[in-house]
């Protein structure tokens, strides 16, 4: 049935072949910042995840109500409302991560992939695709942050999820948990991918992707977006 | 004129609906835990001193509970048990992050630490948490108000969050000392 | 005094983008050339020291209704209106400057730095001079990351890169080797 095949399509698309962070490239703050822990990197995906969806089911649903004109501004404040809402939810019942979170939980607003989300896709389509579009774009984000915590992890503090890896334990590579480490792990991994990818670096990248497409107004020539 | 008007109008809507609605989570959800003796609280003063029945030096003249801190920068709240001679205090430090540490630091009735127990780590993780490591806390027991913090050695690469660990600890003993008979009569 | 030392902790010991990783999407995305690069740190630092100006009373306001957590609806909602007034107000009134700097605005809705900014100054309790003055700094910080960046890029473009690394993960690499250089200034202040 062609319709249950672009249904899993939305959904797939989001893990590997679009993956936010390692593909198109949104969403770099959050990936470098919490993946100094596996276990924080699982957590910051899930949330985002979370107001992913919920962002799309309601901007989907209010795509004929909000005008043009304003509609950054709206998508903004409904993306907003949902963070504030999930870091209530884990101030409540997961206090640890909220911590180890700290300011990131806030900055999921203007995680670019969000608002490109919703600006690209799920302003222009039904319900149910929108939601399987949140739900595929949040967990191949969450699974890439997943890869990049377990190897910093790993590297730089000799353990893996909370348990110790017995020979590395004794003697990490403390600069995997520091900021440059976080750089030269998403490099390595951004063009792991690329060479199993087999694709031509630089990836292609679209004004499609871009959350400023239309307010742009920019010819392609003129984009200063990097790598299009 | 329609058209001007519309857009902003949405927008405001918007907003006002989103910000009723946090609202309303946040009443029905909030539950304010200043002057209370939480599970956590307690288990953290059973983590260092056993099994107990800890309350909170609550502040008499107040309406509300506040909790008593003898206007200590840092100290959220003192507590004893009901022989008076175990005492924790409660305090927020900063360490690398603002207010990172917030540990209860056990006071004996020497007037040196007991033990600590973490409420919450705010910390850079694997780095600035390794302060949480038993071989860390296990030199800050004994300090007392005659202790050189500069005596005890700070954790590689945790050297802020040590140091704020070393603070506390000289608050903790400090305050004690100096109001030792308060704290024994409450 | 502590004003200066929240200046050159903001610029150099905490540099918003090499050790606090906010801003990194047009870090690696306006950095290629110095023109654009010095253009984007501009807008940056102007549209900071306004944003913090803005929603620094926005907080208060918020405080004295008792509702701080509605602080990340007011403040991106501050930024975006401020952004949307700024753009149109240079179009009418400086359009030479519009065609320089203009393009830049839209995007700096969505960098996380100038939300991040806003955010910290509350969470460091700040007063208000001592904001607009981390507000500054910050900008400065991401200014100079960029425009430094722009130099090592320039170097890069030119060598013999494998072709894996070619692009986007040699510009990682080399921004993860700038970050190890500033964490030199780690022990600047005891």
């Amino acid at each position: 049935m062609p319709e249950n095949k672009s249904s899993m399509h939305e959904f797939t698309k989001g893990l590997i072949k679009e993956n936010p962070t390692l593909v198109t490239l949104l969403g770099m703050c959050p990936t470098l910042a919490v993946t100094t822990m596996a276990v924080n990197g699982i957590g910051m995906g899930l949330a985002t995840t979370f107001v992913l969806v919920c962002s799309n089911i309601v901007i989907s649903l209010l795509k004929n109500v909000i005008p043009k004109a304003v509609r950054l501004p709206c998508f903004i404040v409904i993306i907003a409302g949902f963070v504030t809402l999930i870091s209530f939810i884990l101030q409540g019942y997961f206090p640890a991560l909220y911590s180890a979170l700290g300011i990131f939980l806030s900055l999921i607003t203007v995680n670019c992939i969000i608002l490109g989300r919703a600006e690209a896709f799920a302003s222009k389509n039904k319900l149910l695709p929108s939601i399987l579009d949140g739900l595929g774009m949040g967990l191949g984000f969450t699974l890439s942050l997943f890869v990049m915590g377990s190897l910093r992890e790993i590297f730089g503090s000799g353990s893996w999820l909370g348990f110790k890896i017995p020979v590395i334990s004794s003697n990490p590579v403390l600069i995997f948990i520091m900021p440059a480490g976080g750089f030269f792990v998403l490099g390595c991994i951004i063009a792991m991918v690329n060479k199993i990818a087999n694709r031509k670096p630089p990836a292609e990248i679209s004004c499609s992707n871009c959350p400023n497409a239309e307010m742009c107004g920019q010819t392609k020539e003129d984009c200063t977006r990097e790598d299009k | 004129m329609k058209n001007n008007i519309i857009p902003p109008l949405v927008l405001t809507i918007i907003c006002i609906v989103v910000s009723g609605l946090l609202v309303f989570a946040h009443n029905q959800t909030y539950v304010d835990t200043t002057g209370v003796m939480t599970d956590e609280l307690k288990a953290g003063c059973e983590d260092v001193f056993g099994k107990g029945e800890y309350e909170m030096l609550l502040d008499k003249n107040a309406d509300t509970k506040t909790p008593v801190t003898f206007d200590v920068d840092g100290v959220v709240s003192v507590i004893t048990d009901s022989t008076k001679e175990k005492c924790l205090v409660e305090i927020e430090e900063d360490g690398y992050s603002k207010g990172g540490l917030h540990v209860l630091i056990g006071v004996n009735k020497d007037g040196a630490v007991e033990g600590i127990s973490f409420i919450e780590c705010g910390e850079t993780p694997g780095l600035g948490t390794k302060v949480k490591e038993k071989s860390f806390l296990d030199t800050l027991v004994g300090f007392d108000t005659n202790t050189n913090p500069d005596d005890i050695d700070n954790v590689t690469s945790a050297t802020y969050s040590s140091k704020g660990m070393k603070s506390a600890c000289k608050k903790a003993v400090k305050l004690y000392s100096e109001h030792k008979e308060e704290i024994t009569n409450a | 005094m502590k004003l200066i030392i929240i200046l050159i902790t903001a610029v150099f010991v905490n540099n918003i983008v090499l050790s606090q990783f906010m801003g990194i999407c047009p870090f690696l995305g306006v950095s290629k050339q110095l023109k654009s690069s010095v253009g984007m740190g501009g807008a940056v630092i102007f549209v900071m020291v306004c944003a913090t100006a803005c929603t620094y009373p926005v907080y208060k306001l918020l405080e004295l209704a008792k509702v701080e957590y509605l602080q990340t609806v007011a403040f991106i909602l501050v930024i975006a209106l401020f952004v949307q007034l700024v753009e149109i107000v240079l179009k009418k009134t400086m359009p030479p400057l519009y065609k320089a700097l203009g393009v830049y605005l839209p995007l700096i809705t969505t960098n996380c730095a100038v939300l991040g900014v806003t955010i910290s100054n509350i969470d460091n309790s700040y007063t208000f001079v001592q904001s607009i003055v981390n507000a500054l700094g910050t900008g400065l910080a991401f200014t100079l990351a960029l425009v430094l960046f722009s130099g090592v890029r320039a170097r890069i473009a030119d060598s013999d890169i494998p072709e894996t690394f070619k692009g986007v993960p040699a510009t990682l690499v080399a921004a993860s080797i700038v970050s190890l250089s500033f964490m030199g200034f780690g022990g600047l202040f005891s």
